[in-house]
């Protein structure tokens, strides 16, 4: 089964814009998860985007563009491994964890050169504040909408529209054991995630968290909401401690009562 | 929202100058000035409105708001709505010069902060259950993690309102507040993350099977089958995704070592361990 030139489009458009979704209101069309989920209900295999979108994210947890970092783009290689793996049967984990991660990496170029891009843009500017002409400036701001957008619509559209043939021939030199191991590393991987995660976190302050959550997990199987509901219990007592004991953050508080009426 | 009476603005105006920062702070960005263009670009109804009779101010304003600004784009709201309340008070160079050390004042802690809150932990709890849920064919924790997007949208105005209503008093006030704010919500976060390493990093292992010979009575052969998953677990569930997590936190605290190269190092050892028979799809 190929792709529609409909459907190409169609799930392009989805990419090109949800990066200027991400940039502004972030409604979730740059989601991965949601990203390929659409892109999966449009190749008629809502469940293969689900396991690809969920695969790739779990590698991602947390992550994101502080500073303006460029970090793998797994919407985009997500969107592309689902419309492309859903018609060719390949199994969704291996193959998010061997294309998708392969795609993601590579596509880390192309939010470089779009951010790059826009330094143009913002010369003219530049330009035009020194005439004060705020008209120009408005529109210079808005043409950044098309370096964004084309770094993500266009390498969809390519290899949607090129990629099946080249996958085909890609998956048929990958031998069984091969694609064991990409399926096995897509389980592995979250650990990545967690691992980036902790970095940022306090861990080696707050260590007794990270165990608490490990053991209503690992020994009582407290599913994911649960455990989530007693970490909200924690961090309520950490906030109302950190409250009581930081006098101008009370006041503060009882300052945002008169404030409310 | 509450207009202070000497206000150049309605409630209405306000609220479209802050739907124009959600709409224009990132869609112009770039290296040189990051959401410079876009903070300045927000601000022209602002410059038009307080120094349209005033070529002079409005030279210096569009000046001052082209540097460079760079902050989490939600906690962003609360520093234009700062800076207009402080603009429209002085209405002079004074103002201006005060609103642009402020937005430099601010962007850094605010990113901080809501890099932290929104970004971090948000992205790990509700990204950690979508993300689950999703490899299971199941949409709702996607659908759980865009509703909270969409709360997060609507509470943007809602830090805007505090921003322009409070202007500079703010960040006193503030500070102690977000720090505790912060740091309860690292708490959370870490819990979640203590419990999605167990749940969420499958590490299989093999069942190993060695022959001790044949049986000299009736000559089956006799088989010893080490099952590997089961002494793990007899020392602790999820021993090696804890261990393996460890690993991956030390070696991120390599100069050399980054979270990319880690996902290749990751995807390496995979397919070596499945080849040498340690775990198994």
């Amino acid at each position: 089964m190929s792709l529609s030139f409909f459907q190409i489009l169609i799930i392009s458009l989805w990419a090109f814009w949800g990066i200027i979704d991400g940039l502004s209101w972030n409604i979730g069309m740059n989601s991965c998860i949601l990203a390929t989920l659409f892109t999966g209900i449009v190749v008629g295999n809502a469940e293969y985007g689900l396991i690809v979108g969920g695969t790739l994210q779990m590698t991602q947890l947390g992550v994101g563009t502080y500073g303006g970092a460029s970090v793998l783009n797994i919407t985009s290689s997500g969107m592309i491994a689902t419309a492309l793996g859903a018609s060719t049967g390949a199994d969704p984990i291996a193959f998010a964890s061997s294309i998708g991660i392969a795609l993601a990496a590579l596509f880390v170029q192309l939010d470089i050169l779009a951010r790059f891009s826009n330094t143009a843009f913002q010369h003219i500017a530049d330009k035009y504040v020194e005439s004060g002409n705020t008209k120009g400036i408005n529109l210079m701001n808005h043409l950044g909408i098309i370096p964004w957008g084309l770094s993500r619509g266009l390498p969809v559209f390519f290899f949607l529209l090129a990629g099946q043939e080249l996958i085909d021939t890609l998956m048929g030199f990958f031998p069984q054991w091969l694609m064991d191991g990409f399926k096995l590393a897509g389980g592995m991987l979250p650990m990545v995630g967690f691992a980036i995660l902790l970095r940022y976190l306090p861990v080696t302050k707050k260590p007794q968290y990270v165990i608490l959550g490990f053991v209503l997990a690992a020994y009582l199987g407290v599913p994911t909401l649960g455990v989530a509901l007693i970490g909200l219990v924690a961090a309520l007592l950490v906030f109302q401690n950190a409250i009581a004991g930081h006098p101008a953050a009370a006041a503060a508080t009882s300052g945002g009562d008169d404030y409310e009426d | 929202m509450k207009i202070s009476e000497n206000s150049k603005f309605t409630a209405k105006e306000l609220r479209k100058i802050n739907l124009r920062w959600i709409w224009q702070s990132q869609i112009g960005w770039n290296y040189e000035r990051m959401q410079g263009l876009g903070y300045l670009s927000t601000m022209i109804p602002v410059i038009d409105r307080l120094y349209g009779d005033n070529p002079e101010l409005k030279d210096k304003a569009l000046h001052v708001h082209s540097q460079f600004f760079n902050t989490q784009p939600a906690m962003g709201d609360i520093i234009v709505g700062m800076d207009i309340a402080i603009e429209e008070q002085s209405l002079n160079e004074v103002g201006i010069e005060t609103a642009a050390s402020v937005k430099t004042a601010l962007m850094g802690p605010f990113a901080g902060i809501g890099d932290t809150i929104f970004g971090m932990i948000a992205g790990a709890v509700f990204g950690s259950i979508a993300a689950s849920m999703a490899t299971q064919g199941n949409a709702i924790g996607i659908i759980i993690w865009t509703i909270w997007q969409l709360a997060c949208l609507l509470f943007r105005f809602k830090m805007f309102d505090l921003g322009y209503e409070q202007g500079i008093k703010l960040v006193t006030t503030l500070s102690g507040h977000m720090n505790a704010l912060t740091e309860a919500a690292s708490v959370l976060g870490l819990t979640v993350v203590g419990a999605m390493v167990a749940s969420m990093v499958k590490f299989p292992l093999s069942t190993l099977t060695m022959s001790l010979g044949t049986d000299p009575e009736t000559g089956e052969e006799l088989i010893n089958e080490f099952n590997l998953q089961t002494y793990a677990d007899a020392i602790m569930p999820a021993l090696f995704p804890a261990l393996l997590t460890g690993l991956c936190y030390w070696l991120l605290g390599k100069k050399w070592m980054n979270s990319n190269r880690l996902i290749i190092a990751v995807v390496v050892a995979a397919i070596v361990l499945r080849v040498i028979g340690v775990i198994t799809a």
